[in-house]
């Protein structure tokens, strides 16, 4: 708002300066009344005011041989020693006209007519002025179709929120009712509705039997993996039960007169098996202890 | 780790020489196989990754795609499962000439046959690695690589991964009756 303000006032001061230049344009004027052209119809008298002649050298004619011929006054073709530069540039202008004198006055009575002109200025203040005023009014204009749309924007965004929170409330209305309306139900059954910390509680429990579940599940397979050793076990120890067996037997046989070495180092291995059945034995107890200390828990 | 295949993914992808980036550099050691889950879509299988991740058979492993039958209840020699760039991944790269106890097994179950897994909590064994994830509608398929006596809960129940006491290397799926 204050931009716009500041631009009025800037285009109503460059107006006022426009408006107050053409008295101080006419005041010179005006001291000229004595005089009885017009400075325009002076610059109008100076354009035409008679270009100097530019055949000098023919008009002149200082000698009688002249009249006829200036190639003639200067002697003829005989009398001249042209260089061939001289005779080209002879070639290509043969009047001798002098062009740059020309340009010259026709580019002084270009600038005096327009930058020296003071009507030329004042014009083409204006002009400028006009073109200014005529953006100005299209930037404006512009400017007021962007903000309409902005604001059409806007009202959109505002409607569409508008029917997205009804929508959200009439679902949160729905549900509240649902909810509502279930809890009569419950109340008019007489299973009266649970309170929300026995509800918590409840999910609490639900939670632990299934971690208890899951407990129990892995338990079970530790306990399957374990008797399945166990069987192995047991296998193991019974095919060894009945090695030592046959090992008895043959030490049995063979203790007859004259096997005492071979008896000593039979007795020997007896001990050492008998040690690693004692062995076997102990381990089997334990394992099995352990079953049943997992098959209670 | 040795992993024995109990099942395979019903999407197979092959990296050839052709489709190798440097075709010049490309080593025949190179090819190999991927596979992973899918589903049907509008009659056609379609990844529809949950989790995305493949297994990858090297072509010097031993598989033979063409007869991918012969492949199950088979042990490889793998890589144990990782994350590579940004998918998982689980790396096959030798197949045993004969088969041992193995560490894990690699499992493929569908929704046929659970009738859906529980996505909510825990449905998953916490050893089983979830390989990949497939899920349109109702129609669900996981791979996982699961130790024995894993576990999986579905719809019917849990499923545990019992390995058979005489052959180790094949197992199967059991439903609990515990649940």
């Amino acid at each position: 708002m204050l931009g716009r303000v500041r631009c009025i006032l800037y285009i109503g001061v460059v107006t006022g300066w426009i408006v107050l230049a053409p008295a101080q344009c006419q005041h010179p004027a005006g001291s000229k009344v004595a005089s009885p052209q017009q400075p325009g119809a002076e610059q109008r008298n100076a354009a035409q005011q008679p270009v100097p002649n530019v055949y000098q050298s023919r008009s002149a004619q200082p000698v009688p041989a002249a009249r006829y011929s200036p190639l003639a006054a200067q002697g003829g073709y005989r009398g001249q020693k042209l260089t061939w530069y001289e005779a080209l540039f002879r070639s290509l202008n043969p009047k001798n006209v002098d062009w740059g004198m020309s340009w010259e006055q026709r580019r002084s009575i270009f600038l005096e007519n327009s930058i020296g002109n003071k009507y030329f200025m004042y014009t083409a203040a204006l002009s400028m002025l006009l073109i200014y005023s005529f953006v100005v009014i299209v930037w404006q204009r512009w400017n007021h179709a962007e903000r309409l749309k902005q604001l059409a924007q806007g009202a959109a965004d505002a409607m569409n929120y508008a029917q997205y929170w009804k929508s959200g409330a009439e679902k949160a209305t729905q549900k509240h009712n649902t909810h509502i309306e279930k809890c009569n139900r419950v109340i008019e059954a007489g299973e009266s509705g649970l309170p929300t910390s026995d509800t918590a509680e409840a999910a609490a429990l639900r939670q632990q039997v299934e971690g208890m579940r899951i407990e129990v599940l892995n338990l079970t397979s530790e306990n399957k993996r374990l008797r399945h050793d166990l069987e192995q076990k047991a296998t193991v120890v019974a095919d060894l039960a009945v090695r030592v067996d046959d090992a008895t037997k043959k030490i049995g046989g063979g203790n007859g007169p004259g096997n005492g070495a071979k008896g000593g180092e039979n007795s020997v291995q007896v001990a050492t098996f008998v040690d690693r059945i004692n062995r076997l034995e102990e381990t089997l107890r334990t394992v099995r202890l352990e079953n049943e200390r997992l098959k209670g828990a | 780790m040795l992993i024995s295949v109990l099942g395979f993914g019903s999407i197979w992808t092959l990296r050839s020489a052709r489709k190798a980036r440097t075709q010049e550099r490309f080593d025949p050691r190179d090819l190999a196989y991927y596979n992973t889950t899918g589903v049907d879509v509008g009659g056609k299988l379609r990844n529809r990754p949950r989790v995305y991740g493949v297994a990858r058979f090297n072509g010097n492993s031993g598989l033979r795609p063409e007869c991918w039958h012969r492949m199950l209840y088979k042990v490889f020699d793998c890589e144990p499962p990782c994350t590579w760039n940004g998918r998982q991944r689980v790396l096959f790269k030798r197949l045993l000439r004969k088969p041992e106890r193995p560490d894990a097994y690699l499992v493929v179950v569908k929704s046929e046959q659970t009738a859906g897994v529980i996505k909510g909590g825990d449905w998953l064994n916490r050893e089983t690695t979830l390989i990949s994830f497939s899920e349109c509608g109702v129609d669900q398929e996981v791979m996982a690589v699961m130790p024995a006596y894993g576990w999986v809960r579905g719809v019917l129940g849990t499923f545990f991964l019992e390995p058979l006491a005489a052959r180790p290397w094949e197992a199967r799926l059991v439903l609990s009756a515990t649940e």
